[in-house]
């Protein structure tokens, strides 16, 4: 009888140390985590979003586009993360719906991750096979494009060396 | 020595009543203003050193020091010298306002507009301003400390003092610390907005120097609103056993230590004022040349385009409500502690 008691408090002391091991733990952890929060900081990522005030086009367009090239280029990665909502708003003074639209645009388009409270993150991107209604809808808005900047002066050899430039930095690896 | 105290405490308030006008002229000094504004507009270079410009700088000071020095020479014929220097200052503040107000119409009228930026630019860091622990420590110091010293009084005076605070007594030892946990509330939302609701980019040009800047500016105001609310707990906390020698010869010291400390800090913001950089949005949004309204900017807080402070975004709801209850709250006690007074003077006349 006095054999089980002793074994059921050696158990209960067992398990009491191992419940404190456990919290001191987690104490430990939290405070590591708010260390190099406060501390240790990751490098900034350099790039930067301009919004032209003056354009027509739309703050939100303008948002999606600079995001979708920065991450076509290779200048934002998978895995990186972008800055809050309510940050990117406050810093480009427009509105919060603005950029909230901006990002939900970009997830549904396959580049970003929301995760509520924790902002959003680029992912890997699958590749997506393009369709014949995608390489008529490029072509056609390219010859606009080139046809605008032919009308604003630029010569056909200057928009040439320029597609040439492009297609070459694109087939580097 | 309780008459040179007197006399002492005179001066101060003359002091007090002057401080918007001298801050005034300090803020439209040459290289106090943000970009290439004057008056808050935004005007071709070297406008501000043309005759024009110097003619509209002239005119506002001739506005701001024959008015402020008649409201000194006014506020001294009160016989309740604290009462008198508020009301003195506050006025001199409001006409300061207006000649601004006037020199900013001017300058829209007679100087040649400057470009606006049309492109902003943000980072794409997925951090937010860096955090030290110093920094940290200050804002929330200022978050908390001015509201709480009121509210702990209050508290105390609940516990301590139920039965003596009915009536028209109770309410003037109650009203003033009412007003000071409203200066204490206010103070606080000033701080969460500095922190938390302002762009980064229009206080300095790196984000670590940005949240130092606006922490400063913070206390600096901060401190003004503690110390006024510390005298308002001190006197109701002690006024029934309280030697005014004592409490003047405690009171003086700190005063000038506080008005070291302040212009200590006002010296640095003044070093680190970043005069080449200006806020991206439009002339149009300043009102006056000194109410800011936006509503399609969500920052909370902008800096002044001349000299050192801070406007809200009057257009955004949060903004409204604050305000609103500021003002309220504000001509309530002061609404009654008058009728307190006036009945305290009809029981008793002598």
């Amino acid at each position: 009888m006095n054999q089980n008691s002793g074994l059921a408090s050696a158990v209960v002391a067992s398990r009491t140390r191992l419940r404190i091991e456990a919290r001191v733990k987690t104490l430990c952890a939290g405070l590591a985590l708010v260390y190099s929060r406060s501390v240790h900081r990751p490098m900034p990522n350099p790039a930067q979003l301009r919004l032209d005030t003056a354009s027509t086009e739309p703050a939100g367009r303008q948002i999606v586009d600079q995001l979708r090239t920065l991450f076509m280029e290779g200048v934002l990665k998978p895995g990186d993360s972008l800055p809050p909502i309510r940050r990117l708003a406050l810093d480009l003074g427009i509105h919060f719906n603005t950029v909230a639209e901006a990002y939900r645009a970009l997830a549904q388009e396959g580049f970003l991750e929301i995760v509520h409270g924790h902002g959003a993150r680029l992912v890997d991107r699958r590749s997506v096979s393009a369709g014949p209604e995608v390489r008529d809808d490029f072509r056609r808005r390219l010859r606009e494009l080139v046809a605008a900047v032919r009308a604003r002066g630029l010569t056909a050899r200057s928009v040439a060396g320029e597609l040439r430039g492009l297609a070459e930095s694109m087939e580097k690896p | 020595m309780i008459e040179f105290l007197a006399v002492l405490n005179r001066g101060l308030s003359i002091v007090a009543v002057l401080g918007p006008a001298v801050v005034f002229h300090w803020a439209t000094a040459r290289g106090r203003s943000r970009g290439n504004t004057f008056f808050g507009v935004r005007v071709q270079p070297g406008f501000s050193e043309s005759h024009a410009g110097q003619a509209i700088l002239r005119e506002f000071r001739w506005r701001l020091w024959p008015w402020a020095l008649a409201v000194a020479i006014a506020a001294q014929f009160f016989p309740m010298v604290s009462l008198a220097s508020a009301a003195g200052a506050m006025t001199n503040t409001l006409a300061c306002w207006i000649a601004f107000a006037f020199a900013q119409r001017r300058t829209r009228r007679e100087a040649r507009a400057g470009s606006e930026p049309t492109v902003r630019v943000a980072s794409l860091a997925a951090e937010d301003e860096p955090e030290t622990m110093w920094l940290g420590l200050l804002d929330w110091l200022v978050m908390l400390v001015p509201p709480l010293i009121p509210a702990v009084t209050l508290m105390f005076l609940a516990i301590h003092g139920g039965q003596k605070l009915g009536g028209f007594t109770g309410a003037l030892t109650v009203f003033p610390v009412f007003f000071g946990l409203i200066l204490g509330l206010m103070c606080a939302g000033n701080q969460w907005a500095l922190r938390f609701r302002a762009r980064s980019s229009d206080w300095a040009p790196t984000a670590a120097a940005s949240h130092k800047y606006r922490t400063y500016l913070g206390v600096m105001q901060g401190s003004v609103f503690t110390f006024i609310t510390c005298q308002i707990c001190v006197l109701v906390l002690l006024r029934s056993h309280l030697d005014m020698r004592i409490y003047f010869m405690i009171t003086f010291p700190a005063q000038a230590l506080w008005l070291l400390f302040v212009w200590r800090i006002h010296f640095w913001l003044t070093k680190h004022l970043a005069t080449d950089s200006s806020d991206p949005m439009s002339d149009t949004c300043w009102k006056w040349g000194c109410v800011y309204y936006n509503p399609s900017d969500p920052a909370l807080v902008v800096p002044f385009r001349t000299g050192i402070g801070q406007s809200f975004n009057c257009a955004r709801p949060s903004v409204w409500v604050a305000l609103g209850f500021v003002t309220v709250a504000t001509v309530a006690s002061l609404l009654q502690t008058a009728e307190s007074l006036s009945q305290l003077s009809r029981r008793f006349p002598q």
